[in-house]
């Protein structure tokens, strides 16, 4: 007793001492570091330094190289001037169109499947997620084969019905538009769906008891519930859009992403760096926009999603519906099966028939014989294994720094990681062969541009967001009392992160790293702009194939990454199994 | 066994939170942090276990200047109030994981887990998954993890808490026998008040991030040092008082109302004549009794029967006051007038 009163009074006394210290409000202490922090620091230095390598200073060269030839004043008057600005008019158009289409079509499509039963309702829901298995260049074509002058579609209404072709096909702006709406819906559908199935139906319930009609209950219950769904969908939409080049380049727009590798070919490579620099500047701000938008509180229901019932459609609507899910489900089927029919064709037998006239499995048996079509895909699947690896160091390290980092700093190694994703991949490329065309300082001395090593560097930037992004998602469910646990036990930061971060989120690393390997694999957009002249990956051999009408060949590649990509997407679906919460999807720029 | 010592350590977020510490926690010694959610209780013990720096003040294990030392070399055990366990690992991998990280050899290791989970009442468990635990399961498990290290230190984060109460009051007796068996220095960070005092040797009350009283829980619980205090364990009539005259042993003061009483003096300054300071009146030490004899005199408002006794709510004048009484025959009823006075034990001086 006596010994405890006389700390007591020591305690007393002391801490009346502090309170009679007068606090400055406002005036910061110095901090101690936290002991354990030093190791968050390390890896964020690590990351920092990355990212600043292959994404911040390749983008500043751009904008540098923007100011040199004829000056920063010159160069952008050339671009106002010029049809560069034609184009990003157009540019802004047809990506305006497609948020629209992507919106009605993906919200419509969401609010069948998961509010009303009809025959053909499941078929449909699978059919839905047919255009993530797409990939990039090849899915564009399917179109072109489908629906163009010569398509598959006009040729039959022309043969059966006597429809000129000409009045039914879709080409140029329109194809390109048309191209958009059917691959990008997704970003409207998978969050509207998602919204739609995880709202409390009681809240709608509390709505009708109180006297409102199916119309006010929509109008205000349930699409002020969506918006955030809407909103980041239409962001996400335009962003895409804008940067995309595979369609515009198969239609032949001349859409700002077509104009820079058009100047850049040319050789006029200021003007290039002006509208690349444009075009960024656009996409980061859409990036911003997003992050601004995600960041603020939005509507969440209080309790769990409840099963609903859907409505049952009867008499003469269930056939209605029934039919337009068929019709649906065909048009959404249409374009991988195009390409898989494409690829037993015969290479150049296919000219003014509606379908490929003559079949056979030779397309196959080179491509894994001929020693030049086996180069491409070798090329691809190595490349896109290394940049793999990379991205999966950067981008789980990052993860980890956003998710542990306290203090200052945060969100901009998390927008210098996201950047790459909302930077356009014709953007990219031209960043890395401004930064790496010829050795300086800067890019310590690496001159990587004609060699191999460029592509992995390029699919390395274009992919660490899908690492990061998963990662991250990973990370979120994990608690970090777990980690605290571990340190007190005994583990070093580097021990814990080896026996009990990585482990916790291993699945979520894993289904960003397949992404990433896939969409490394499909590469176009950036791969065009800067692959070495003898090591063509399968996308530009692709495209290379079909420019000299080998359709054939060019299917069964485009098969094969079907295949591929289908594979993955099994796979990534069995990992995400038993977990709870939104899934992140992240899907390719075309 | 090694003693802590907080010294003068002080943690501020802001201007709204500053927290204050300074005392020593003895070898081998069950020292709880108690005080009600927000005090600062998990942020001293934090700061014990090194995942929150002072703001300033040192933290020395035995002479041992830890202040700078990274969590995982400051050589303690945590169980934690959600458990922390490893979702990946089994049982006995989660018991062995701080004996792999000193590289225990496997054999030892083995040993080890398996007389932890001996210890805890788990023999058999060491294969399963964590969630194919039960609650109080999983809290036996995070013990036994934190206590197979032998860690110079052990800090409990009120590692009860998510417990049902049989199975909380079962579990604290458990703590208590594996910590006095181990005889490890041991914080203890609870809300709880009745779990402090059963299983503590010494219990720092804490409000606000000040310590109001340092003390054994029969000192905290008789003696209280504040009304803070004198409400927060247990129950409490803090009734204001006026010193009226003084000695070196006792105090005389005035209540509302008028009577006088004699306590004895507490060691806490300054005292004069005229300081208003306020009394401690436990309910179970006071009873009715004739006018002349009561401290205060007031009605009966409400009646409250808990089995043994009745605890009986007075209003007098501008107080209400709690008397617990035994179930007697001849006892008041709701309305009646009655004069309460302090029939056992002791009024205590705290400060307001």
């Amino acid at each position: 007793m006596t010994l405890a009163t006389t700390e007591f009074s020591a305690s007393a006394t002391d801490s009346a001492a502090q309170a009679g210290m007068p606090e400055t409000p406002g005036r910061r202490r110095r901090r101690r570091v936290r002991p354990g922090d030093r190791f968050v620091y390390l890896v964020a230095a690590a990351v920092v330094a990355v990212l600043l390598f292959f994404v911040v200073v390749p983008m500043a060269y751009t904008a540098v190289s923007s100011t040199r030839g004829k000056g920063a004043a010159a160069n952008y008057r050339a671009f106002l001037d010029g049809g560069s600005s034609t184009a990003l008019l157009l540019s802004v158009g047809i990506s305006l169109a497609s948020v629209l289409g992507c919106g009605v079509i993906g919200t419509l499509l969401a609010v069948a499947v998961t509010r009303f039963d009809f025959p053909g309702r499941r078929i449909l829901e699978v059919a839905a997620l047919v255009p993530m298995a797409l990939p990039p260049l090849i899915g564009a074509v399917s179109f072109v084969l489908l629906y163009s002058e010569t398509g598959i579609v006009p040729r039959t209404l022309a043969h059966w019905f006597g429809i000129d072709p000409a009045t039914v096909s879709v080409g140029g702006v329109g194809g390109v538009v048309l191209v958009h709406v059917l691959t990008m819906y997704p970003f409207f559908y998978l969050p509207v769906a998602a919204g739609l199935a995880g709202q409390d139906s009681s809240l709608e319930a509390a709505a009708y008891n109180l006297g409102a009609g199916r119309i006010r209950v929509w109008r205000t219950i349930i699409l002020p519930m969506l918006t955030p769904a809407l909103v980041s969908g239409a962001l996400v939409t335009f962003m895409i859009s804008m940067a995309s080049f595979t369609a515009p380049q198969l239609y032949n727009v001349q859409t700002l992403t077509m104009e820079i590798v058009g100047t850049q070919t040319g050789g006029d490579q200021e003007l290039a760096a002006t509208q690349a620099t444009v075009l960024a500047v656009v996409s980061i701000g859409f990036l911003m926009a997003m992050r601004w938008y995600q960041g603020r509180r939005l509507h969440r229901s209080l309790s769990k999603g409840t099963q609903r019932e859907r409505t049952v459609s009867r008499g003469p609507t269930r056939w209605v519906s029934a039919v337009g899910a068929v019709v649906l489900t065909l048009v959404l089927l249409a374009p991988i099966l195009t390409v898989v029919l494409v690829s037993f064709s015969v290479d150049n037998s296919w000219t003014t028939q509606i379908l490929p006239p003559a079949y056979t499995v030779a397309n196959y048996t080179t491509l894994f014989t001929d020693p030049g079509s086996l180069l491409p895909m070798s090329v691809s699947v190595q490349m896109s294994l290394l940049a793999t690896v990379g991205a999966v160091l950067l981008g789980v390290a990052a993860a980890y720094v956003v998710a542990r980092w306290r203090g200052p700093g945060r969100a901009g190694i998390d927008v210098m990681t996201m950047l790459p994703w909302a930077l356009p991949g014709t953007v990219v490329g031209l960043n890395l062969v401004n930064a790496f065309n010829d050795p300086q300082p800067s890019n310590l001395g690496l001159s990587l541009v004609g060699t191999l090593w460029i592509l992995p560097v390029a699919y390395l930037v274009r992919f660490v967001p899908l690492v990061f992004r998963s990662s991250s998602a990973a990370l979120d469910t994990v608690d970090p009392g777990l980690e605290e646990a571990a340190r007190s036990l005994g583990a070093g930061p580097l021990h814990v992160l080896r026996t009990v971060t990585i482990p916790l989120i291993a699945k979520g690393i894993l289904a960003g790293a397949l992404l990433a390997f896939v969409d490394g694999v499909g590469e176009y957009v950036a791969s065009v702009v800067i692959y070495p002249a003898s090591f063509p990956p399968l996308s530009v051999e692709i495209y290379n194939r079909i420019y000299s009408s080998e359709f054939g060949t060019a299917a069964a590649y485009g098969t094969l990454q079907i295949a591929l990509i289908l594979l993955i997407l099994i796979v990534g679906n069995a990992l995400q199994r038993g977990r709870r919460g939104p899934r992140h999807h992240l899907m390719r720029a075309t | 066994m090694l003693p802590i010592t907080l010294d003068r350590i002080r943690k501020t977020y802001g201007p709204a939170t500053d927290i204050t510490m300074h005392t020593t926690i003895g070898a081998g010694e069950l020292f709880t942090l108690l005080g009600p959610s927000g005090c600062g209780k998990s942020t001293l013990l934090r700061v014990i276990a090194g995942f929150v720096a002072p703001t300033s003040g040192r933290i020395l294990f035995g002479d041992n200047d830890v202040t700078g030392t990274a969590p995982n070399r400051r050589d303690t055990g945590m169980v934690f109030q959600n458990y922390a366990l490893f979702p990946h690992l089994t049982v006995a991998e989660n018991i062995g994981y701080g004996l792999r990280v000193r590289k225990v050899d496997k054999r030892s290791r083995a040993e080890r887990v398996a007389g932890a989970l001996d210890q805890v009442g788990l023999t058999g468990y060491a294969d399963r998954r964590i969630d194919q635990l039960s609650g109080g399961q999983q809290q036996r498990v995070a013990l036994a993890r934190a206590v197979v290290i032998t860690p110079a230190v052990l800090l409990l984060d009120e590692p009860l808490s998510n417990l049902d109460a049989k199975l909380r009051e079962e579990t604290r007796a458990e703590i208590r026998q594996v910590q006095t068996a181990a005889g490890i220095t041991t914080v203890y960070v609870t809300h709880d008040q009745a779990e402090a005092l059963a299983m503590s040797d010494r219990v720092a009350v804490l409000d606000q991030g000040r310590v109001h009283q340092i003390d054994s829980p029969a000192t905290v619980y008789h003696r209280p040092a504040t009304a803070f205090v004198a409400r927060f364990i247990g129950r409490s009539n803090v009734v204001p008082a006026t010193v009226v005259h003084l000695s070196d042993h006792e105090v005389t003061v005035t209540l509302p109302g008028g009577a006088s009483m004699t306590v004895p003096r507490p060691d806490f300054e300054p005292i004069a004549i005229g300081t208003e300071l306020a009394l401690s009146l436990r309910p179970e030490t006071l009873g009715f009794t004739t006018p002349e004899q009561g401290l205060l005199q007031g009605q009966v408002t409400a009646i409250e029967f808990t089995g043994a006794t009745r605890m009986y709510t007075v209003a007098a004048a501008s107080l209400t006051v709690l008397v617990v009484a035994p179930d007697a025959p001849g006892r008041p009823d709701v309305g009646d007038r009655v004069a309460v006075g302090l029939t056992s034990g002791q009024a205590w001086l705290v400060r307001p």
